[in-house]
Formats: C-alpha cells, sequence, structure tokens
C-alpha cells in the first residue's frame, strides 16, 4: 500500500537503486541497506511497513537476519518477502522454515514484485 | 687494503649507484601516481555515465522515453553495461521496457559495432547485451564466438545465444558447450539454463550417442542427468544396453539409481560380475535401492567380493534389505565362510549399533 515504509536489503546497488526507484514511484518510502551488518544494526531501530530481503548478503546471510527479525519483539509481524537468485526448493523450504512471508527469485518482474508487497501490506 | 685513488672510485660508483635507485624509485612513484589518476579518472567518468544514463534508464522501466541523450563514443561501453546489469535480474515487462529504450536509444547498432571492432572488454559487454536484446542480426556473429578459445568469450556468447532463442539457441549451442573440456560441467549447465529443459534434454539425449569420446559422453550423462533427471534415466538404460565402457556404465548406474523402475532390476544385475570393481560397487548400491524380490541374496552374494569397498557396501545393503531380517543377517555375520565377507558384515553392524 502507498505511504508505507519499505526496507530494501540488497547488496547489489543497482538492484537496490532500481526497487528503491521503482517502489518509490509507486508512492511507498523507501530506505535501501546494502549488506547483512548494517541489515542488523537496522533491527534496534523503528520497524517498518514490510521488508524486502536478499538472502546471499555480505556478513550476514538473508536467512540469519530473518531468524533475528523474526527473535526480536517489534519486528516479529514485520511481512518480509525474500528476493533471491536461489530457486532451488531446498531454497525455498528454507526461507519459509525460517519466518519468510514470501519469496521471489530472480529473474523477477517488477509489477508483480509490487502486488505481492501490497498483498502483504494488507494482511 | 684499496688505495686512496681505489677508495674515491667506489665512493664515486656508490653516489652513481644511489643516484639511479633514487632516480628509478621516483620513476615508479611517478607512474603510479599516473596510473592512479588514470583509474580514479576512469571511475571517475563511469560514474558520471552511470549517473547520467541510469535516472533515464529507470524511468524507461516505468514508461516510454522518448529524448534519449546523445551517447557520447567514450561512454559506450559504461552504458552497455549498465543496461545489461538492469535487465539481469529482471523478467516480463521490465525487461521489454528494457528493451525499447535500448532500440531508442542506438545502443543496438552500438553492440554491433563493438562486437565487430572493439576492444575485448568491449566485444564482451556488447555480446552479453545483443543476447539479453534478443537481436537477431547478432546469431551470426555469436555462433562464430561460441568457437572461440577463450572461455569467457564462448560462455558469454553461448549464453547470449540462448537468451536470443532459448529453443533453437539451445539446438545449436548444447552440443558445443558440452564439449568444452576445459571447463566445469556447471558451466554448460548454466549457460544451458535459460533454455527450456526438455530442448536442452532433447539435444543432449542425442548428442550422447553421437560421439565414441568416453569422457564426453560421461560429460554429456552428468548435464543431461541435471537437467532433467527423468530423461537422464532413459538415456542411461539405453547406454547400459549398449557400452562396455567401465566409466559410462558406472556412470548410468549411478543416474539411474535416482529414477529407478520395477523391471531396472533384470538391467543392473547382470553388472554384479563386472570386472571393475567400481561397476560393481555401483551395481550393488543401485540394487540396494530397488529392493526387488530376489536380489537381496545376490547382494549377500557380493560380501565375499575381491574388492573391500564392495564388501562394505553390499555389508550396508545386506543389514538395509526390507527382506532380510536382522537377526538373520547377524546369523550371516557369525557363520559367513569367506572370513572378507563376515569382516565386512561385523565392520557395518558395528558401526550401526548404538
Amino acid at each position: 500500500m502507498s505511504g508505507s515504509r519499505i526496507i530494501v536489503v540488497e547488496d547489489e546497488a543497482d538492484i537496490r537503486r532500481m526497487l528503491e526507484f521503482y517502489l518509490e514511484s509507486e508512492g511507498f518510502e523507501v530506505e535501501g541497506i546494502a549488506n547483512g551488518g548494517d541489515a542488523m544494526d537496522r533491527l534496534d531501530g523503528d520497524p517498518p511497513g514490510a521488508v524486502i530481503l536478499d538472502v546471499m548478503l555480505p556478513h550476514h546471510d538473508g536467512i540469519e537476519i530473518l531468524g533475528v527479525l523474526r527473535a526480536n519483539a517489534a519486528w516479529k509481524d514485520v511481512p518480509v518477502l525474500m528476493l533471491t537468485a536461489k530457486g532451488g526448493e531446498q531454497d525455498v523450504v528454507r526461507a519459509f522454515d525460517a519466518g519468510a512471508d514470501d519469496y521471489v527469485v530472480k529473474p523477477f518482474q517488477l509489477d508483480s514484485l509490487v502486488a505481492r508487497l501490497n498483498r502483504l501490506l494488507a494482511r | 687494503m684499496l688505495s686512496t685513488g681505489g677508495e674515491s672510485i667506489i665512493v664515486r660508483i656508490s653516489i652513481l649507484v644511489g643516484i639511479a635507485a633514487l632516480a628509478l624509485a621516483a620513476c615508479f612513484v611517478v607512474l603510479t601516481l599516473v596510473l592512479r589518476a588514470f583509474v580514479n579518472r576512469r571511475r571517475a567518468h563511469r560514474v558520471a555515465v552511470e549517473e547520467r544514463w541510469l535516472p533515464i534508464m529507470l524511468e524507461a522501466l516505468r514508461k516510454s522515453v522518448r529524448e534519449v541523450p546523445r551517447l557520447h563514443r567514450r561512454d559506450r561501453t559504461v552504458v552497455l553495461a549498465e543496461w545489461n546489469r538492469l535487465v539481469t535480474p529482471l523478467s516480463g515487462e521490465g525487461v521489454r521496457r528494457l528493451r525499447a529504450f535500448a532500440r531508442n536509444a542506438g545502443l543496438s547498432d552500438v553492440a554491433h559495432r563493438l562486437i565487430q571492432k572493439g576492444r575485448p572488454d568491449e566485444r564482451l559487454v556488447a555480446t552479453v547485451f545483443l543476447g539479453h536484446q534478443q537481436d537477431l542480426r547478432a546469431v551470426r556473429t555469436l555462433r562464430k564466438l561460441v568457437e572461440r578459445p577463450e572461455p569467457i568469450v564462448r560462455s558469454e556468447a553461448a549464453r547470449a545465444l540462448v537468451r536470443l532463442d532459448p529453443v533453437n539457441g539451445a539446438r545449436a549451442v548444447a552440443p558445443v558447450v558440452v564439449g568444452w573440456d576445459d571447463s566445469h560441467p556447471a558451466t554448460a549447465i548454466s549457460v544451458l539454463a535459460d533454455a527450456p529443459d526438455d530442448a536442452v534434454a532433447d539435444v543432449l539425449g542425442e548428442s550422447v550417442f553421437e560421439t565414441y569420446d568416453v569422457v564426453r559422453q560421461a560429460r554429456i550423462l552428468e548435464i543431461l542427468a541435471t537437467v532433467q533427471s527423468q530423461r537422464a534415466a532413459d538415456v542411461a538404460r539405453r547406454m547400459l544396453q549398449r557400452t562396455i565402457e567401465p566409466e559410462l556404465i558406472a556412470r548410468s548406474l549411478e543416474i539411474l539409481r535416482e529414477n529407478l523402475r520395477p523391471g531396472d532390476s533384470v538391467l543392473v544385475r547382470r553388472f554384479l560380475r563386472h570386472d571393475t570393481a567400481f561397476v560393481r560397487l555401483r551395481a550393488v548400491a543401485t540394487l540396494a535401492r530397488l529392493q526387488a524380490p530376489g536380489d537381496q541374496w545376490r547382494i549377500v552374494g557380493m560380501l565375499d567380493d575381491p574388492d573391500w569397498w564392495v564388501r562394505y557396501r553390499a555389508a550396508q545393503a545386506t543389514l538395509q534389505s526390507r527382506r532380510l531380517d536382522h537377526r538373520f543377517v547377524e546369523l550371516i555375520a557369525r557363520i559367513h565362510p569367506d572370513r572378507y565377507a563376515r569382516g565386512a558384515l561385523n565392520h557395518v553392524l558395528t558401526e550401526r549399533s548404538p
């Protein structure tokens, strides 16, 4: 839903900038984070409306961050959409087991990503 | 003892060597500074070009961009590389919009020029671009590049051909990429990743019987098993009826083990007495997975095999058999006439005991 604040954790600068641009043009307020360490630090702050989280990140991977996020009282109900190049069945199961709400595999469709994000925010 | 004249010569030589060393060090410092300045300038240029073009490309993801800035000659590689980075993680409408933008901006023509006359790095960027852009004019050039010896050039060209036309590209490229003996099979698998599995499996299933090169056949089987395990098992069955090469028999049995049918035991049993130990080993492992009636006795019969690994695997299979009672297995471990068979079974029983 437009107006919501979204955190995008993605180490590839071009993809992060693309998501920031596209989501902002859809009316979201977007905060980009480039690595797992900064994402962990950010968990001490205010929770956003939703998180888009890459799996393969420097310092801490997305699954590890998700585990810490779900253990944090203030963040545990924040919807998390995993965005990753790892599309194997085991990877998807691992992400859902860790508490992901949705899982999108690269290459992805921007419109479809926004639609999934809106669905998560509407819950 | 040196004379005063000799000392002055040594002093002079030392001074000259010192001056030469200082001059050389100064040259290195200047060279380093020049190179750093050059790298910084290139980096600054790249950032400037990206800052100018990225917002326009991102805008193109939302709506059609009519006014595109003029593409300067020295900016073209950076722009193509940026476009490649943006399009790679996307699918669907986003890709179509970026392709339309590239056509408007004349990037395709630029890529065609670069692939013919550019530097190696420019050719590589252009190769990736033409694949994503699905520009059919590039097919002939890309097919030539697939034959090049440089691994990065040929694999990017092959990948581009597959992106350009997934079905026909895979048909053209698959028989070539499986022959890249200096690359890991994972390279071939990743090159073919964008093609439909059926198309790749069709080509590989045929090409495995069109060569007599055992290494290549084994490689094709391995790649095929990753692409479509069911189809690979069908090919493995055919291979087991045709080949006498131990390497291929073993590889086929390994593939078959992941996709067994009840009738496969007849095919597998005859390899229990093969001359090569690793073939017998795979045959035992495959029969153990099948658990067909009567095969439990064939597996027990392998306990006195001359090779330790075959005996060990047969002992494991004996213990895992649903058709043999555990107490009966313990009895065999005590009374088997061959002491090596008893040793193998007792080894496995000890491993399994709590």
